[in-house]
């Protein structure tokens, strides 16, 4: 049935055309980018000949130290806020999906969800107030927070998604031999739901690592994450290595969405075999 | 309530309800099970079967009633602290463990020592014959050997009562009527009380010792296969186990031992008497199509009919006879005794109808 329907899109007069402008469209700048991140001249726009030299600049240049801090901080707070975005989204799929019907779960779900749908500076200005009216002072435990929060959604569409794939026999099974309610998750649900969890933790991770708009609110003077950090540098003039940079975490990205496609797939056909 | 407990009384419900919302799936259901015994609640889907073996399986909370495992009131208890087992319709084998993790998981979660579940996981493949099997995957099976894993799976444990969801629905004919008996010799040889579920009336009488008829949430008839089937109590069960005639009738004179009741316009017929039923009382005769003989004019011959139509069945063949009030009538006649009079359709025909297996089923 859906090689068929595929067949029957592909008949449309005009289809082929279209398909390629808008590949073109999604990719030309970045395979510009890309492209660029290897020239020799300190030119944007001119070709120079290829070298590695934007490269190197960025992790020995005059300037690394200040990356691999950004980077570190990026990273580092990238991978606890999706660890405990996805605990937090975990325990929220398990809450909302398997609590059978009760008054206000859509509109909970609508809640949890909602934060992918609020315009992000809308969320970034809400964040900024909050914390200076709580007096949290503005830093790497500001920018953790936020992320942690803002990840949730994202983490918790993965995991729900496969949870309502999950029969829920199987925990009554678990509890039917005897099992308690927490090894019963333990041992049945946690084990079937990982590859959902996994996809959750990758898109939370993501998220995270290239969010601009939140982190610059809410990050104070002198904690920089990548973003910001080539945000600032951009303001000085584009120079190569920003092309590298934006080239290395694109390389970043492109992994994690691989390997969140294929523990997804993966996760799909053990559970059908 | 413990005092009424009857030493031989596995399960024993007593006016169970069950509301979903405003659906009643249980009304006033009142059973009890006995030990060993390989018990059948049978019904037509959405009946309530399920419901009710949820509720003794602890997944269900009971609206009203009680409910007692061996004279202790479980109506509160867990499904986990139940010693109860269920294989429930589509098996719901765990598909990340082995088939020995999986038939060995009730066993690890009673906290019950490494070498005891492994020996008892071996002696429970070996029951189901899948000794060899025991480090696949429940994907890796066939319908019929998950089937297996997973009443090994609920047997391992040793619980009072075994519960059986349809466990056989999912297979093709001959393996299902090949597991029934395979089932019904694990039951007497393992001494446990198994409460199967089906909607199959073919099942239910091969296996059972006894049969629960359900329909619409109500316990419709309690007893045996053979009970069931010659005593319905009223027209569900009537048609639900069988096939049988029911023809609208009226009660001519009625003591005791028979009753007449009309059959047509200018026959009736003497059947066996019941009691609270008078002259008068209105309801339907259930004629059971093999009760039916053709019979030639000489001998006792209670009415006689036209030849509707023929229907070969194998085994057997069904005759459909029009009577002179323009009744149907169905009759089975055996293929292997059918040197008898042979017949064609548009002839007319005498018919001997068996009345001590006629019963009078009154108006609800
Ligand atoms: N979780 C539920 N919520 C609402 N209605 C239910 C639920 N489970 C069963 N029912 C209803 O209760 C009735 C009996 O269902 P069930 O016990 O599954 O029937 P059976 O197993 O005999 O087919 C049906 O009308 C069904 O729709
Ligand atoms: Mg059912």
């Amino acid at each position: 049935m859906k090689t068929k329907a595929l067949d029957q899109i592909k008949r449309y007069p005009g289809f082929f055309p279209m398909a390629v402008l808008c590949l073109f469209l999604l990719y030309t700048p970045l395979v510009i980018v890309m492209i660029y991140s290897f020239n020799d001249s300190p030119s944007i726009t001119l070709w120079g000949g290829f070298s590695l030299r934007w490269y190197e600049d960025v992790f020995f240049g005059l300037e690394a130290a200040k990356l691999r801090k950004a980077a570190w901080n990026s990273v580092s707070i990238a991978a606890m806020a999706a660890i405990c975005a996805t605990t937090i989204a975990t325990a929220a799929a398990v809450g909302m999906v398997r609590s059978g019907a009760w008054r206000g779960k859509t509109a909970s779900f609508a809640l949890l969800n909602l934060p992918i749908m609020v315009p992000e500076i809308v969320t970034a200005v809400a964040t900024l107030i909050f914390f200076s009216m709580i007096g949290f002072k503005a830093g790497y435990a500001t920018i953790l927070i936020a992320h942690v929060v803002f990840c949730i959604p994202f983490a918790y569409l993965p995991i729900a998604a496969r949870l309502e794939g999950i029969d829920s026999n199987y925990e009554q099974a678990a509890l039917d031999l005897y099992a308690t309610r927490w090894q019963a998750f333990k041992r049945v649900l946690l084990p079937l739901l990982a590859p959902g969890i996994i996809s959750g933790f990758l898109l939370a991770f993501i998220i995270s690592l290239d969010d601009f708009i939140i982190t610059n609110f809410v990050k104070g003077a002198g904690v920089e994450t990548l973003p910001t950090a080539i945000y600032g540098a951009i303001r000085q003039g584009i120079k190569p290595n920003i092309m590298a940079i934006s080239t290395l975490m694109l390389l970043v990205s492109i992994l994690f969405v691989t390997v969140s496609y294929f523990v997804g797939r993966n996760g799909e056909k053990k559970h059908e075999g | 309530m413990t005092e009424h407990h009857q030493e031989n009384v596995a399960v024993a419900a007593n006016s169970l309800f069950k509301n979903y919302g405003s659906v009643e799936a249980l009304k006033d259901v009142s059973l009890s099970i006995n030990d060993n015994e390989f018990f059948t609640l049978l019904g037509p889907s959405g009946c309530g079967k399920t419901t009710l073996l949820r509720i003794i399986a602890g997944f269900e909370a009971i609206t009203a009633g009680t409910l007692f495992l061996h004279g202790k009131n479980i109506a509160d208890l867990p499904a986990n602290k139940r010693p109860v087992n269920t294989v429930f319709q589509n098996y719901s084998l765990f598909p990340h463990m082995s088939v020995a993790d999986n038939v060995g998981f009730g066993l690890e979660m009673q906290g019950k020592d490494k070498n005891q579940i492994k020996q008892r996981t071996h002696e429970m493949l070996e029951l189901v014959q899948l000794g060899e099997y025991a480090d696949r995957k429940p994907g890796q099976l066939s319908g019929g050997q998950q089937q297996r894993v997973a009443l090994a799976r609920a047997l391992a444990p040793q619980p009072e009562v075994l519960l059986l969801d349809e466990p056989l629905s999912a297979l093709d004919l001959k393996l299902r009527k090949a597991m029934r008996l395979e089932l019904k010799q694990i039951q007497e040889n393992a001494g446990i009380t198994f409460i199967f579920v089906t909607h199959d009336q073919e099942e239910a009488l091969t296996m059972s010792d006894r049969i629960a008829v359900m329909s619409q949430g109500e316990l419709q008839q309690l007893g045996t296969a053979t009970q069931i089937y010659q005593e319905p109590r009223n027209r569900f069960v009537a048609d639900f186990i069988g096939e049988s005639n029911l023809i609208p009738t009226t009660v001519l004179s009625s003591d005791i031992h028979t009753m007449r009741c009309k059959l047509t316009d200018s026959i009736s017929i003497a059947i066996p008497g019941k009691e609270s039923v008078s002259e008068g009382d209105q309801g339907e005769l259930c004629i059971r199509p093999e009760r039916i003989r053709l019979s030639n004019a000489d001998e006792s011959a209670n009415l006689e009919g036209v030849v509707d139509g023929i229907v070969y069945l194998g085994t057997d063949t069904q005759l459909l006879f029009k009577l002179d009030d323009q009744q149907t009538l169905s009759v089975r006649t055996q293929n292997a005794d059918n040197d008898g009079p042979v017949v064609e359709v548009g002839q007319r025909v005498g018919l001997h109808i068996d009345e001590s297996s006629c019963r009078f089923l009154p108006e609800s």
